[in-house]
């Protein structure tokens, strides 16, 4: 793959991990009534983290090839938090994806609704939380090195 | 001999209830719909929070350089076989939860995924 289009993917992927962790905050903050329908937001944000995420996953091993070295040479502090950038990326996936299946529970009427509902909102909340974190340990990152 | 008159259908007439007799009211009990969907929700979040303990341990684990040997073996990228060999745990494991446990359960979900995020973020913060 050429560098070009490797950094295009990258830009990409930063672009698409801030909005991520943005959509990801509208579920979350819907969800604090848990009478709320909130399916197709919540299916919307989780499709745009999983995209970021499927984009970032591709990234990694030429990352982990062409980056890390250098990053850990010039600025280990820097290759720190792209670690934890990365675990919290797979966090706010996982989590997006059991508040969507929580969230298409909660849409059904039944006694355990309001739980359900305040359970998909907690997987909202870290999923959001999770987001911005790596999103922000993103730009970080960036800042010192990048493809 | 019978006449040709078409007979006229009786009046319907409405006779009006007399002040104060009360209608008799069926009394209805009110219904709990049963849930069905608790079994399912105890499955979806006991994924998710087996998938969290399960993906702090091996985050602990790799730090002090103790990877789990089937782990290792599932991807060259430990991130890789981390989110696999949690995925492996997790599937099943919520499956288990929402069979073995009784419904009442969903009403502690919340609180079990929060302590599920809280000790990921604690295991990616400190070991990662």
């Amino acid at each position: 793959v050429s560098p070009f289009v490797v950094r295009a993917f990258a830009h990409v992927h930063g672009h698409l991990g801030w909005l991520a962790a943005l959509a990801l905050a509208h579920p979350a903050l819907m969800l604090r009534r848990p009478r709320r329908r909130v399916l197709v937001v919540a299916a919307a944000a989780t499709i745009l983290v999983s995209a970021a995420g499927g984009l970032g996953a591709l990234l990694y091993p030429c990352y982990r090839a062409t980056v890390k070295p250098a990053l850990i040479a010039a600025a280990p502090l820097a290759s720190d938090l792209f670690e934890r950038k990365e675990h919290f990326g797979v966090l706010a996936v996982v989590l997006a994806w059991a508040g969507l299946a929580l969230a298409a529970l909660a849409h059904r009427r039944g006694d355990d609704q309001p739980h359900v509902a305040r359970a998909a909102f907690v997987a909202y909340a870290g999923a959001a939380v999770a987001a911005l974190g790596s999103a922000a340990a993103g730009i970080i990152v960036a800042v010192h090195r990048s493809f | 001999m019978r006449s040709a008159v078409a007979r006229r259908p009786p009046a319907i007439r409405h006779v009006a209830q007399p002040a104060g007799v009360a209608r008799a009211v069926r009394p209805v009990a009110a219904t709990r719909v049963r849930s069905r969907i608790a079994p399912r929700a105890i499955g979806v979040a006991g994924a998710a929070f087996a998938f969290l303990i399960s993906y702090a341990a091996l985050t602990a684990l790799h730090a002090g350089g103790w990877d789990p040997r089937p782990v290792r073996a599932l991807s060259s990228i430990p991130l890789f076989a981390r989110v696999v060999a949690s995925s492996i745990v997790g599937l099943p494991g919520g499956l288990l939860l929402g069979w073995l446990l009784p419904h009442r359960a969903v009403r502690a979900l919340p609180a079990v995924l929060a302590i599920g995020v809280a000790v990921a973020s604690l295991a990616i913060l400190v070991f990662a």
